[in-house]
């Protein structure tokens, strides 16, 4: 393989436009040049030809990588998917021994076991109230009792004066004929025998009422203590039962919330993993600038030389000749065997034979639904 | 707990109770309700709660002990204008249910 000496740059060197070639290149005969860049070329398209490989390489792991992650994301997704459902679902019952039971109607049932047990305790204050009116009578009663047998007190005190009264007298009549004395203090222990008979009446009606309101009293004491606690010892645990399982219910809620918050972090991890990934799409395009830079270089150096001919020659041959076209269409049918993009064939053979750019295309790249006929090759997977 | 009586002697009274009614009220109650409002020409009596402030389940049970007494003789009995914490209570304890039937 000939050799010749790396190219030395210079400053003016550095742009690839044919206008500031070096005077050195200026001066070589075309053939020279020529054989120059096609040294030139070799080692660009080996360059080349790394980058693309590279670049390929890239997308390629990048791909596989980013469906990997997409995979997982999507079990993720479906797993949390799950979980949120389970939450929805039990979140409309609670389990109370045993028994399923609709949320709403736990909390009715302690409404209802609520309301209940103040109606017993409205109950009690009236059975109280009662008692208290009962015993007001019964302490007014009792009270007017004290005051007949202080007044039973006084006729008694009366009596026995007079009982002392008439032995005196008595003893002094045996003496004399005065017995209309023994008459005056007979009517009065009469009197005194009415007052006292009448009040033992009054103290028997007043003993009897008393009687009545300790005996009211004591059937309303009963009904306030001897009450059945069965109901509020059932209403207790009833209550103990539904909180339980109120708790536990919200227990296991936490439980699957925790889950789902859990499987959120994976997805959120999973998803800067992506985008982290999703970077190859920088390096790729940094790969593609450096092989289109090139490219344009080398495109610059064919058109000087082009140019270089086309003046040697004095412009008499002009390179767009039939023979011409024939030998790029032998090439391209050449490269063409082994291109199998059917879009990329049909767009690359035409902007050949036009020399038009390459129209760009990104109909084998995206999913756009518009942008795919029926007549358009099917897409081929990568 | 202070009261006042209107319509006295007719077959409808209206009692305006203000203050509180709690235990030591007992006596006046008992006195208002024996004495003024079980009367031999009674059909309905109510009580206007506007102006009671407070009341507690012995107030309560005083309530219904007069409804059970008036319904003794034959006459109903309602509430009204209840408010605040009053009205609270009532509302707990559901006793205008009762008073209703």
């Amino acid at each position: 393989m000939n050799t010749i000496a790396p190219l030395q740059t210079s400053e003016t060197d550095k742009s690839v436009s044919g206008n500031s070639e070096s005077h050195h290149v200026a001066a070589m005969p075309i053939t020279q040049k020529y054989f120059i860049l096609c040294l030139l070329q070799s080692r660009i398209y080996r360059v080349i030809d790394n980058e693309v490989e590279e670049t390929s390489e890239v997308v390629e792991n990048s791909a596989v990588e980013l469906s990997e992650k997409f995979r997982t994301l999507g079990q993720l997704a479906v797993s949390q998917s799950r979980q949120i459902s389970e939450i929805v679902e039990k979140s409309q019952t609670v389990q109370v021994s045993h028994q399923s039971k609709g949320y709403e109607d736990v909390l009715n049932e302690m409404g209802t076991i609520l309301d209940d047990m103040v109606q017993s305790l409205v109950g009690f204050s009236k059975e109280a109230m009662r008692l208290v009116f009962d015993l007001e009578d019964v302490n007014k009663d009792v009270h007017e009792m004290a005051k007949a047998l202080e007044n039973i007190d006084n006729i008694n005190r009366q009596t026995q004066y007079l009982s002392i009264n008439a032995a005196i007298e008595s003893r002094k009549a045996s003496n004399s004929t005065s017995g209309a004395s023994f008459d005056i203090i007979a009517n009065e222990i009469r009197d005194l025998s009415k007052d006292t008979a009448s009040l033992a009446e009054y103290v028997k009606t007043r003993m009897s009422k008393t009687m009545n309101g300790i005996e009211g009293t004591y059937h309303t004491l009963r009904t306030i203590a001897e009450n059945d606690l069965e109901p509020q010892i059932k209403a207790k645990e009833k209550i103990e039962n539904d909180m339980a399982a109120l708790m536990n219910h919200n227990q296991q809620q936490s439980e699957f919330v925790k889950e789902a918050l859990s499987a959120n972090e994976d997805i959120e991890k999973m998803i800067k993993g992506l985008t982290m990934t999703m970077q190859f799409q920088d390096f790729s395009k940094q790969k593609l600038q450096h092989v289109s830079e090139a490219l344009a270089f080398m495109q610059d150096m064919l058109s000087q030389i082009q140019q270089d001919y086309a003046e040697q020659n004095n412009n008499v041959i002009d390179p767009q000749t039939e023979s011409t076209d024939e030998t790029i269409q032998e090439l391209i049918a050449d490269f063409l065997e082994n291109c199998s993009l059917g879009e990329v064939k049909t767009k690359f053979i035409h902007s050949i034979l036009n020399d038009n750019a390459v129209e760009k295309s990104h109909s084998a790249y995206t999913n756009k639904q518009g942008d795919i006929t029926d007549t358009d090759d099917d897409i081929e997977l990568f | 707990m202070q009261y006042l009586i209107s319509e006295k002697g007719s077959h409808n009274i209206v009692v305006e109770l203000s203050g509180r009614l709690q235990f030591d009220d007992h006596s006046i109650f008992k006195t208002m309700l024996f004495e003024e409002l079980m009367t031999d020409t009674v059909q309905q009596v109510t009580f206007n709660l506007s102006q009671l402030e407070f009341i507690d389940s012995s107030g309560i049970g005083m309530l219904l002990l007069a409804h059970e007494k008036l319904a003794e003789r034959g006459a109903c009995m309602n509430i009204k204008n209840a408010q605040g914490q009053v009205a609270r209570v009532l509302d707990l304890t559901q006793i205008e249910t009762v008073f209703e039937k």
